[in-house]
């Protein structure tokens, strides 16, 4: 398993797409920062929500609110970018032919998924540990300018241990949905496109919160979607570095499911996903390029 | 002598299509065997059965004394095989596509420098993949099929899209592969150059196996004699005399199986009854002939 880590671990590293994505990645979250950083700047001081949005901007670019929005960048838009990064890793080896030259050495199929899927999630953590580090970077830089002293309590680094690995469990469905369309659809379209629906449907156009207007059964539908378990996680993370978005969003934290309801609902949807990916690898013919 | 692969009425069919038609197979220990066959005729479904890359329909298969169902891993521990057209990752070099398999495999780097110089890619092994030329391609392809020591080396068209010095070159390491006692299963549609290094064949049609055996045997030699007309009365004088044991059809003319310093004798026998003679000669065809002999045959029936 480790050597097969190892040699996914050198094609994934070499992959230009992984680098595009990792900068591109970087980028928006320092662009997100920036964008805080100079609405807290610009806009006048005013009374009631508008001055607790500004303020929870604020708190958002110091320590060590700097870490949840490090945090919450890999949560939304890091999202996406996992997504086209599993759907690369996975249906490229379909469309290059390369699953047949590896597969003809080493038959063991479960072996070579997981060990694909370990290194993408220990890619994932390197991402976030990168995304931190330079939002930290960042906050140091613009902090003094914000009139606030660079302070770090050992408990904000006690705290960011779990408050990553939460980060890096929200992906975690979305990467094995991802990599189970990938496998369905044996191409990097199929994976993005359906890994990206499932986000979009889900987030974008909030079209599942539609099923809690209806109350009763479908309440408690839309409190079993991915989503709305990962939301109480993300909020979490929020928390735990002091910021406080229910003061500046419409969000009632009781409709929200609890954090032990919440990681156990996420751990069945990624059991599930893996279950069905790794039926299906350990299936299917392998075939030539397509 | 030992038996390196052999299938037992292996099928695999996708659909209503049938790929591969319950194929008896048996390749030996240190033989270079030739899997030939007309594009499409079920030669990469064989392979990738073989392989257990694809499932068989119905029918056994073992390599190197495994099943290659039950007992995959144990099987092509000893098994190098390049499929189609080599498929490698074209962002990375000739050596880190290379290293990616050493790696998984569990292999020193030391061992991916020796097949390169194996198959003389050394000198553009750092090069990206996407920029090498078909004949690089398959000469890397080969690496790989090489890169663990295996037994049995499958290679499926390793000529492809070679010009002739690179053909050459292949056949020679085909060769020397042979020479140091692995075996060697040779997937192709070149028939001229299964005949030059294979020991033995098995040749393919529609998904079914229609000939197999030492490649000596499958060619034909003895007399050809065309005549000028006077089909029938030729065949008869030449079917009634007793040195002669066998005459068949050979694109129009006859193949007699009979000593080949024997042809002023046939000449006189047909000119003396008034058959003329257009054409006698010593007559050896080539695995080709023989492979479109045999495959119109098929086609007539």
């Amino acid at each position: 398993m480790i050597n097969l880590i190892r040699a996914e671990w050198l094609k994934l590293s070499r992959r230009p797409l992984s680098w595009i994505l990792l900068i591109l990645f970087l980028v928006l979250l320092v662009a997100q920062i920036l964008t805080q950083f100079a609405l807290t700047i610009i806009i006048p001081v005013q009374s009631g929500v508008v001055n607790a949005q500004i303020e929870e901007w604020r708190r958002g670019v110091i320590f060590p609110g700097i870490f949840a929005t490090a945090l919450s960048h890999v949560n939304s838009l890091g999202g996406i970018f996992a997504v086209i990064f599993v759907a690369g890793a996975i249906g490229s080896e379909y469309s290059w032919g390369t699953l047949r030259t590896q597969l003809a050495r080493d038959p063991a199929r479960d072996r070579y998924l997981l060990a694909k899927l370990t290194t993408i999630m220990l890619m994932l953590t390197v991402a976030t540990l990168l995304a931190m580090l330079l939002a930290s970077l960042l906050s140091v830089i613009l902090s003094p300018i914000l009139g606030s002293a660079i302070s770090i309590t050992s408990s904000d680094l006690i705290n960011l241990i779990p408050a990553t690995l939460r980060a890096l469990y929200v992906l975690l469905p979305y990467v094995l949905l991802t990599a189970y369309a990938a496998l369905l659809t044996r191409s990097v379209l199929g994976g993005v496109a359906i890994g990206l629906s499932y986000i979009i449907v889900e987030t974008g156009f909030g079209a599942l919160a539609l099923l809690r207007v209806l109350g009763g059964v479908w309440a408690l539908v839309y409190n079993l979607t991915i989503g709305q378990n990962i939301n109480t996680l993300t909020l979490m993370n929020r928390h735990a570095f002091g910021l406080r978005p229910e003061t500046t969003a419409p969000l009632d934290l009781t409709q929200l499911p609890s954090p032990l309801q919440a990681t156990i609902v996420v751990a069945v949807y990624s059991a599930l996903f893996l279950v069905f990916a790794l039926i299906l690898f350990r299936r299917r013919d392998i075939s030539g390029p397509g | 002598m030992e038996t390196t692969i052999r299938t037992e009425e292996l099928t695999k069919r996708f659909g209503d299509r049938v790929a591969v038609d319950r194929i008896n197979l048996e390749v030996r220990s240190g033989e270079i065997f030739g899997f030939l066959g007309p594009n499409g005729a079920g030669k990469t479904t064989t392979i990738s059965m073989l392989l257990g890359l694809i499932r068989p329909t119905s029918g056994r298969a073992f390599v190197l004394g495994y099943d290659i169902q039950k007992e995959t891993a144990a099987a092509l521990r000893e098994v190098g095989a390049m499929i189609e057209s080599p498929a490698f990752y074209p962002y990375l070099s000739g050596r880190d596509n290379l290293r990616v398999l050493a790696r998984a495999a569990g292999l020193p780097d030391r061992r991916v420098d020796e097949v390169l110089e194996q198959v003389d890619l050394s000198s553009r092994a750092r090069d990206r993949f996407s920029a090498y030329s078909q004949g690089m391609k398959q000469r890397l392809g080969i690496a790989a099929a090489l890169l663990h020591r295996p037994r049995l080396i499958m290679l499926d068209e390793p000529t492809n899209g070679l010009d002739p010095a690179g053909q050459l070159e292949i056949r020679n390491l085909v060769r020397s592969l042979a020479d140091s006692g692995r075996t060697v299963f040779l997937c192709s549609h070149m028939l001229h150059e299964v005949e030059q290094i294979c020991q033995r064949v098995a040749i393919l049609k529609q998904g079914r196996i229609i000939a197999q055996g030492e490649v000596a045997a499958l060619v034909r030699r003895g007399v050809l004699v065309r005549t000028i007309g006077e089909r029938e009365r030729a065949e008869a004088l030449l079917r009634a005399t007793p040195w002669i044991s066998s005459v068949s059809d050979c694109g129009g003319a006859f193949l007699i199986d009979a000593p080949g310093d024997r042809t002023a004798d046939i000449n006189a026998l047909l000119t003396a009854s008034g058959v003329p003679v257009a054409e006698i000669r010593k007559y050896e065809s080539s695995l080709e002939e023989f492979f479109l002999e045999v495959t119109a045959e098929r086609e007539r029936r």
